[in-house]
């Protein structure tokens, strides 16, 4: 079972896959606060980011590089969460995340720990 | 009748003529001025003969700042630019009105150009018109934008809290948080229900905005429309089985890989599939067929035993948010985003869609095209 960090400024979206990841059996961290995450992520080193694409103060994208930047951060994998729904919608909303996956907000929670884990197995 | 009689009759005709009738110089001084036009000016004859146009009938600069003086010199120097000439003149009160001009270039006997003739017709109201429904267009135009990115931003807005709801009630529902009563059961399956359908709705609503915007994208592959087909019923299957309906599909040899939307295509063809559900009743029929159309393209009918389509409702099929009647919409529910929506995506591709029904209780068949060759 992995350790995830999760960015969203929406508590209810914090409380919600919390709550779904955890009865999966993963360890979640969560912050909703763009800077106290990229601390916690440098501090407890999560196997994966689930990170907001679009918080009021602060881009996913910004957020991103400055975990990129760091050495302690660098190599953990991110995940964007969206509450954009289609491929073309998430390109038009944000063309920086070329490369990067998302997964979708409005996706089914069965679904949604499918994709978390497809992305845990991956990455190791 | 003697040349002199001639030019005498000519010159009556011209003086009397409904139509404004002058003629200047080639430094714009007027030469004559025939009655219409004193009536319509508001001028003497002696008033205005031996007068420039400009600053009489002509204003320096008319309305939008353009340069009038300069038209009248170039007019000028390049008489054949302007034999047919629309402009703005000014009447002797300095009201402004709409001319168009007819301006024919009289030569002296050395064949130099000595006068210019011009015939004009008021065409004040035509311009008004004009403009009025050019701000009408722009207005429309920019209030359309304005709706398009509303829905946009509003259907995310509303995703957000929507996103909690059917995530939240999903979670009760798999037994997240403890064992539910029947009661408490039943009701979280109608939260999750109206929760998802709100989503559809919210969806479609986006994607028709993007469609009518001109933002809507095809993302064109290739894929295997038969197996697209067939796979589509199984999405109905259960519900048909539950309410007696037979399923039944007719796909021509040889159709196969197409290139197309596949997302959009799978949302036209359940579409209509989820239609022709909602408007048979027990005990009817469901097939869909699809042929060559010639070799550049190929046709998909869905077709049922369904209660049909009346003549006096059938250019509301494809409207957006009309379902038939209220008696309708009330026992069949759906957004009414279906039907225009899938239209929209058909014409996207090239494509086009139609129906045929024999009427009230005679069933219907939902058709499109798809080209062969898209993109």
């Amino acid at each position: 079972m992995a350790k995830i960090l999760m960015i969203d400024d929406d508590a209810m979206v914090l409380k919600l896959y919390s709550e779904v990841l955890s009865k999966e059996g993963h360890e979640v961290l969560s912050s909703n606060d763009a800077r106290k995450g990229l601390a916690m992520a440098a501090e407890k080193a999560p196997d994966l980011i689930l990170l907001d694409i679009m918080m009021p103060d602060v881009e996913g994208a910004q957020v991103h590089e400055s975990l990129k930047l760091n050495d302690k951060t660098k190599g953990i994998p991110v995940v964007f969460l969206t509450a954009l729904v289609t491929d073309e919608e998430v390109a038009a909303a944000d063309g920086k995340i070329g490369g990067i996956g998302y997964i979708s907000k409005s996706t089914p929670n069965k679904k949604f720990i499918e994709q978390v884990n497809d992305i845990l197995a991956k990455k190791k | 009748m003697s040349g002199n009689g001639l030019k005498i009759e000519y010159s009556e005709l011209v003086e009397n003529a409904n139509s404004i009738i002058l003629r200047m110089d080639m430094k714009g001084n007027v030469t004559y001025f025939n009655r219409h036009a004193r009536e319509f000016f508001g001028y003497k004859l002696e008033e205005i003969l031996g007068k420039n146009v400009v600053g009489t009938i002509v204003a320096p600069t008319d309305t939008s700042g353009r340069d009038l003086k300069a038209m009248i010199d170039d007019m000028a120097l390049h008489p054949s630019s302007y034999v047919n000439n629309e402009n703005e003149n000014m009447l002797r009160g300095g009201a402004r009105v709409w001319i168009a001009w007819t301006n024919k270039t009289i030569l002296d006997e050395d064949g130099r150009a000595k006068e210019i003739l011009c015939i004009g017709n008021n065409i004040t109201r035509l311009k008004q018109a004009e403009e009025e429904i050019l701000k009408a267009k722009e207005a429309a135009e920019s209030a359309n934008k304005a709706k398009s990115s509303f829905l946009a931003n509003m259907s995310h807005e509303l995703r957000t809290p929507l996103n909690a709801i059917i995530g939240f009630s999903e979670l009760m529902k798999e037994d997240g948080v403890g064992r539910l009563n029947e009661k408490q059961e039943e009701y979280i399956d109608y939260i999750h229900e109206s929760g998802k359908h709100l989503l559809s709705l919210i969806n479609d609503i986006l994607d028709l905005s993007k469609v009518e915007s001109g933002k809507m994208v095809l993302e064109l592959g290739k894929f295997d429309l038969k197996a697209l087909l067939e796979k589509s019923l199984v999405f109905v299957k259960e519900k048909a089985a539950k309410h007696g309906i037979a399923l039944s599909t007719d796909i021509e040899e040889g159709i196969g890989a197409v290139k197309a939307d596949e997302r959009k295509v799978k949302q036209v063809v359940f579409n209509l599939l989820s239609n022709s559900m909602k408007f048979t009743p027990d005990g009817g029929k469901i097939g869909i067929n699809a042929r060559k159309a010639g070799d550049k393209e190929i046709s998909v009918c869905v077709w049922d035993t369904g209660i049909g389509i009346d003549e006096k409702d059938r250019s509301k099929v494809f409207s957006e948010f009309e379902q038939i009647d209220s008696e309708y919409s009330r026992k069949y529910a759906g957004t009414g985003l279906g039907m225009p929506l899938s239209k929209k995506f058909v014409e996207l591709h090239g494509g086009k869609m139609w129906f045929e029904s024999e009427g009230k209780g005679k069933g219907a068949r939902f058709c499109f095209t798809l080209p062969l060759n898209v993109g």
